[in-house]
């Protein structure tokens, strides 16, 4: 703290014990609140066939479009109204948590492995590789997913399968990227010099001294992933290239409920409604995170 | 006694954080004349640069604020000027040459687009041809080489030592009465420094610039400073002609930080290093802030903070044993 | 520069030829195409048949070189469904979507570097806390979703603009003000956190020092190193501006490329997507290397140095 009277910052953020209660309750329930909003989230998508009333795709004619409970002409019969095709939103609601999250989870393993491997592989030897490495990620970086989801769309059909493949293909380069370049920081390192001077090979150097490093900006990044891949997700499904009919994803339910949102809103919104709040969740996460583990990753 | 420039009385400058009030400059006082160069010394964040900034009303807001005291320059008390009053008084009348040429200039913009702003602003010229002849005279005053061809330089095609006589010409290029220059010589190798300072000296002679010199290298202070203050905690301890500070130092800082510049006249077994650390300026105590660490302590330096006494001309000291 | 700007040219063309390679293997990717096409009623011959007429019948290499040969010429075959050259078809439709894609970004742009500007000079003002909650709400709201509802107050509750298709000025609102929540929140938060790193730098405090008024001190020397920071996801931005594109058409059922290309998927059109597939990828790597140019451009250590 030596130096520091000059360069100050305008308001830092200094250990618990000098802050305000007012203050310290607001930064800790921006950790508790997401964090069980997530996990109750993440226990509707494990305990979906117990927890919902309906069989999701269970179609019925005479329920059709009716309201949720607490609007005129609803019951707690379908706490959350029902659609079209009479399949009751509130089960659609709990299976596609299961579907979106599932899809999310599986396209965040894959393309976290794939691309934090070639990260810091492109960042640990540098040289060519990394350039080439590197112009590829720009490449995918700057490729919309939207486009390999519908051209497998076409070639494959619209499935489950479709989807993550889809995102995957691409969804490796953000990773592969900031990994790099925290690799980058590391390469100069002592301890890195160190493991060279005892005659580590760039393998052993790359998983035992660089990855446990990275560990941290990883799990923020995924963290931040997490949001932005039900979105996309949602998106695809939306568009029909994504989560095909009758399952249930939050994005075909939006879909749905399209032409109807003047008669029957219900269909559209609590979608929407359920992605906005698994995605602010999973941000507040993700910078909570970064700011206890490394504020200077900002750029994340 | 040639005029004075600038007198600051009483100045004090706080921080104000979610932690509460930094007190970083509590209460200092100091003249400047015509054609002098006065050192303020002390270790890292005693407020020295505070200080400077605070010359300037260029502290970080809405933290940083000037809490007291006022700051004359020919006659003007500039705290109470306005925004644009004050703005026309930088660059103009006072002028700052920061620690680190690196990254003082701006990547993006060539040398001679930068060095002609303040003279386009202040001096209103914009002719293109009078602004080029303009700015090629102030890299001249700097002696650098090759003028005309550096005007279209950008920062990163200079060497450190070159990158930081083109922030002296940008603090030089609307003459100036008062130039504060922040440790400009911390950031270069040696032999350049020698070079820069000797610079310094002859613009010097040649303008009468009075120059506040920041730094925390006495050997620094011996070459350049007409007459040094030293500063700790915020507070001014002692101010003397420099041959004064160095030959009969009275307060019991001064002296240890004295005796810590290691000498080559001189075997020792031990380098000699005051104990302790800087009190933080949340929490200051009451009396002296030197008192935790003074080797002369007494029971009253803790419990009041001593006066400032004039033992001789042009020197005085803040401290309990000498009143 | 100018050996930069041939080596990155030369980039661009190996990329752009492994992509149709992608392309190329990701249409087969599940195996014969022929049989997606037929029907049940189909007889073994009808399949054959199909096969023929897509070329499907010749060896793989071979079916490479006509795909390559074709698209040079600028043939990209005919649509499956609507029976009309797809080349036609996308002529028809880009400039639908140019129509759009420009206003919105426009929009997008400049609100963006306004309020992120504004918001980074203004720290913890009730303006920079409005730009906060925009940043966090345009992440977190999907964009389709949004563009629903807005279709639902705008045009079905107070019945102010038209829901869909192309026509005079109030037919753009909308589409053009989705598209552009597409895009703004992004960029708002670039601008402002680039802006806020560098308005601490030490050259911002000379350019004070200086003298120099407020306002040339954020807009000239600021912004213009600000800018730099975002530029280098420029191509990240073109990816959401195409995917927003592609949502914001079919929400309004606006008869741009994003919009044929959908209801291509719905149809199993593959030569017409297969055909836009390649237009865009033809038009991102294009659009990156601008940028690499202009980043180039502006930041002068690149200009000057080998690269």
């Amino acid at each position: 703290m030596q130096d520091t009277v000059a360069t100050i910052e305008i308001a830092p953020k200094p250990a618990a014990h000098g802050m305000t209660r007012r203050a310290r309750i607001v930064r800790s329930s921006t950790f508790f609140i997401p964090v069980i909003i997530l996990t109750l989230i993440v226990l509707v998508a494990i305990f979906a066939p117990l927890l919902a009333p309906y069989n999701p795709v269970k179609i019925s004619l005479t329920d059709r479009l009716m309201p949720p409970f607490f609007a005129e002409g609803g019951s707690t019969e379908h706490f959350l109204g029902t659609d079209k095709l009479g399949r009751d939103v509130l089960s659609r609601l709990i299976f596609g948590a299961r579907i979106s999250l599932s899809v999310s989870l599986l396209v965040i393993l894959i393309t976290s492995a794939i691309g934090t491997m070639l990260g810091i592989i492109g960042g640990y030897l540098g040289g060519r590789t990394e350039a080439f490495l590197m112009r590829i990620t720009d490449i995918c970086l700057s490729f919309p997913a939207i486009l390999v989801a519908m051209l497998l769309a076409v070639s494959m059909g619209p499935s489950f399968t479709t989807v993550v493949l889809a995102v995957s293909v691409l969804g490796w380069a953000p990773y592969a990227r900031l990994i790099r370049g925290e690799t980058l920081k590391l390469r100069d390192a002592d301890f890195v010099a160190q493991a060279r001077i005892i005659g580590s090979s760039p393998v052993r150097i790359m998983l035992r001294h660089i990855f446990p490093n990275i560990v941290n900006p990883l799990t923020i990044i995924m963290t931040l992933q997490v949001g932005l891949l039900i979105i996309v997700e949602a998106s695809l499904s939306f568009l029909g290239v994504g989560i095909p009919p009758p399952e249930p994803s939050w994005g075909n339910m939006v879909n749905d409920g399209r032409n109807l949102i003047d008669t029957a809103w219900w269909i559209s919104t609590f979608p929407g409604i359920a992605i906005a709040l698994v995605v602010l969740s999973g941000n507040f996460l993700g910078d909570w995170l970064r700011d206890k583990l490394d504020p200077k990753l900002r750029q994340l | 006694m040639s005029d004075v420039i600038l007198k600051v009385e009483n100045l004090q400058t706080s921080f104000f954080t979610r932690a509460g009030e930094f007190k970083a400059v509590g209460g200092v006082s100091f003249e400047i004349h015509e054609g002098e160069t006065f050192g303020l010394v002390g270790e890292s964040a005693c407020g020295k640069t505070v200080t400077g900034l605070s010359l300037l009303r260029l502290l970080p807001e809405p933290a940083g604020q000037i809490v007291g005291g006022k700051i004359i320059l020919d006659g003007i008390n500039i705290l109470e000027l306005h925004k644009e009053e004050m703005r026309n008084i930088r660059g103009k009348k006072i002028s700052m040459i920061l620690q680190d040429p690196m990254t003082s200039l701006n990547p993006v913009y060539t040398i001679g687009d930068q060095i002609a702003e303040p003279i386009r602003q202040h001096q209103g010229i914009q002719d293109r041809n009078e602004l080029v002849d303009e700015v090629i005279s102030a890299l001249r005053f700097l002696q650098i080489p090759a003028p005309e061809q550096r005007i279209h330089d950008y920062p990163f095609q200079m060497s450190g030592g070159m990158r930081q006589r083109v922030v002296g010409s940008i603090a030089m290029s609307c003459r100036p009465r008062l130039l504060i220059a922040d440790e400009p010589t911390t950031a270069l190798d040696a032999t350049i420094q020698a070079q820069y300072l000797a610079l310094f000296k002859s613009i010097q002679e040649q303008t009468d610039i009075g120059i506040l010199f920041i730094t925390h290298d006495f050997g620094v202070v011996a070459d350049m400073c007409h007459r040094v203050a030293v500063m700790y905690a915020g507070k001014i301890l002692e101010t003397a002609s420099t041959s004064t500070i160095f030959k009969a130092p009275l307060h019991p800082y001064t002296v240890a930080l004295i005796n810590s510049v290691p000498r080559l006249d001189q075997k020792v077994d031990r380098l000699y290093s005051i104990e302790g650390q800087p009190p933080s300026l949340l929490n200051l105590p009451p009396g002296c802030r030197f008192a935790p660490r003074c080797p002369d302590v007494m029971d009253i330096c803790h419990e009041q903070q001593p006066k400032e006494v004039q033992v001789d001309d042009g020197h005085s000291v803040s401290c309990w044993k000498v009143s | 520069m100018v050996r930069f700007i041939i080596i990155r040219l030369l980039q661009t063309l190996v990329a752009l030829v492994g992509i149709a390679v992608l392309i190329f293997t990701m249409v087969r990717v599940s195996g014969d195409p022929a049989l997606m096409l037929a029907t049940a009623t189909s007889t073994a011959e009808d399949i054959q048949q199909i096969r023929v007429n897509l070329g499907l019948d010749k060896s793989i290499p071979e079916q490479f070189w006509i795909f390559v040969t074709d698209v040079i010429r600028g043939d990209m075959g005919e649509s499956l469904f609507k029976k009309k050259p797809v080349t036609e078809m996308i002529g028809a439709a880009l400039p639908n979507t140019i129509r759009l894609a420009i206003p919105s970004f426009v929009v997008a742009m400049s609100g963006a570097l306004l309020l992120g500007v504004m918001s980074a000079t203004r720290r913890d003002s009730i303006l920079d806390n409005i730009v906060k909650f925009i940043a966090v709400m345009g992440q977190a709201l999907p964009g389709f979703w949004v563009a629903i509802v807005a279709v639902y107050f705008f045009s079905v509750m107070w019945k102010l603009l038209p829901t869909s298709g192309v026509g005079g000025i109030d037919h753009y609102v909308l589409p053009v003000c989705t598209l552009a929540f597409f895009l703004l929140p992004g960029m708002m938060r670039l601008v402002r956190s680039s802006m806020l790193d560098v308005l601490d730098s030490e050259y911002i405090k000379l350019a004070r020092i200086k003298g120099l008024p407020e306002r040339t001190v954020i807009w000239k020397h600021a912004l213009r190193n600000a800018l730099i920071g975002p530029l280098t996801v420029a191509g990240v931005l073109l990816a959401g501006l195409i995917t927003g594109a592609v949502i914001t058409e079919t929400v309004f059922s606006w008869p741009g490329i994003g919009w044929i290309m959908v209801e291509g998927v719905m149809a199993r059109d593959f030569p017409l997507v297969q055909a836009i597939t390649m237009l865009v990828a033809a038009i991102v790597l294009g659009v990156n290397l601008l940028v690499d140019i202009t980043y180039a451009y502006i930041d002068p250590q690149i200009r000057y140095q080998r690269m």
